[in-house]
């Protein structure tokens, strides 16, 4: 392989390191023959290099063995903090309820519990929204207010493809009057008025062909 | 890549560690100290910032060793514990600097050139370049770290390590021109 004046100049820190390959020892070796530029390269990490034996003497090392002891206080210290303390000193506890209280401090104490019931209550609270009717979509049978005396109230189902002006022309033909619904199986409350029987009207209605179901309402 | 290799014998320590062996835990901190401490110092400039980092950075070794992963050496990895929290220091001590250009309070207009020494030069002004480019060349000529070692502890591709040495070593160059010093002198 053939290394270019960049190459080798990149491979200095290495060659300086014992860190070249043979095939990379020789074509570094020829480059320094080859060229001055390279060599005066090498120069300059060599000062580097050499520096750092000085460096090294003049870094004011602490006593090793006082920094570890240092260490190992604290971590002595951040394993007895007064949490794990407290952790330790009911373990010692046998009755039921420092049992109970054991469990739920340790289940509660871990923030990915708190998490966990937090995405619950999230979880929880899309089903039920999205389980919820459209509104509108209940409707109470029971008529809104007190109705007059003397109107009879009927349970009304049309039939499902029924269009609004044959409904309209129904209830008109009947002299009635939608008081409540739709429920959600499609019951209206109409209310008529005048002294004709409430058969006689729940007849007329199923005989109109759009009706599917007339009923008593109460 | 997984480097992680069996003839790491810290990797060894550090499986001990993880399983609280004290002195395993000791024989690991032995055998890196020296090296971490030297870098903290390098880094930080400061002796007793560095101490205390080195502090910390022996907490984390053995609160983390049942997390090392082994997908590097285990001393790169104590490398990357101690640069975080070294730079994680510096931030709150210098809030207002660029920690890239932290250089050391020392001014390179007033050198002293009384004796002039041109390796006591090249010293002061490896202390003069800044955090980055001194830790690369630490990495590199006192650590001795393989380009692809230094890459995975800094982050970044072989090839910006490569161009990293060679600015650090031209700002070098340059610090020590202003302290009175040609590469010519070299």
């Amino acid at each position: 392989m053939i290394y270019d004046a960049e190459a080798l100049k990149e491979m200095i820190p290495l060659y300086l390191n014992g860190q070249l390959s043979d095939e990379e020892q020789k074509a570094f070796a020829q480059g320094l023959k080859d060229s001055p530029e390279l060599a005066a390269e090498v120069a300059e990490y060599e000062a580097i290099q050499a520096s750092y034996p000085d460096l090294e003497a003049e870094t004011p090392f602490p006593p090793q063995d006082i920094l570890f002891g240092r260490i190992m206080d604290k971590i002595d210290r951040e394993e007895t903090s007064p949490v794990r303390d407290q952790a330790v000193a009911r373990e010692v506890k046998s009755g039921w309820r420092e049992k109970l209280a054991d469990f739920f401090y340790t289940t509660f104490r871990s923030p990915k519990v708190a998490w966990s019931v937090a995405v619950v209550q999230v979880v929880v609270m899309v089903v039920l929204l999205a389980g919820m009717p459209q509104r509108g979509t209940f409707q109470t049978l029971t008529a809104p207010g007190r109705l007059p005396d003397g109107l009879i109230t009927l349970n009304v189902v049309f039939d499902p493809d029924t269009r609004e002006k044959d409904m309209r022309a129904v209830l008109i033909d009947n002299g009635a009057t939608i008081v409540g619904g739709p429920s959600a199986d499609g019951r209206y409350i109409v209310a008529i008025a005048g002294n004709r029987s409430r058969q006689a009207v729940a007849d007329a209605m199923l005989q109109s062909g759009v009706v599917a179901f007339v009923g008593q309402h109460y | 890549m997984n480097r992680a290799t069996s003839a790491d014998p810290d990797h060894r320590l550090l499986k001990l560690v993880a399983e609280g062996d004290r002195s395993a835990f000791r024989e690991l901190y032995d055998a890196t100290s020296r090296r971490i401490y030297f870098y903290l110092y390098r880094l930080m400039q400061d002796a007793s910032l560095a101490e205390d980092v080195q502090m910390d950075v022996y907490v984390e070794v053995w609160k983390g060793a049942g997390k090392f992963r082994g997908q590097s050496k285990v001393t790169t990895w104590m490398f990357g514990i101690a640069r975080n929290l070294a730079f994680k220091t510096l931030r709150k001590q210098r809030s207002h600097a660029n920690i890239d250009d932290y250089v050391s309070l020392e001014d390179p207009d007033q050198p002293d050139l009384d004796a002039p020494d041109r390796q006591r030069i090249v010293k002061q002004a490896m202390t003069m370049i800044s955090a980055k480019h001194r830790e690369v060349l630490d990495f590199v000529f006192f650590h001795q770290m393989p380009y692809q070692e230094i890459a995975s502890l800094l982050d970044i591709s072989v090839n910006t390590v490569k161009t990293r040495v060679y600015y650090a070593k031209a700002a070098l160059l340059k610090t020590m021109d202003e302290l009175g010093v040609t590469k010519d002198d070299l």
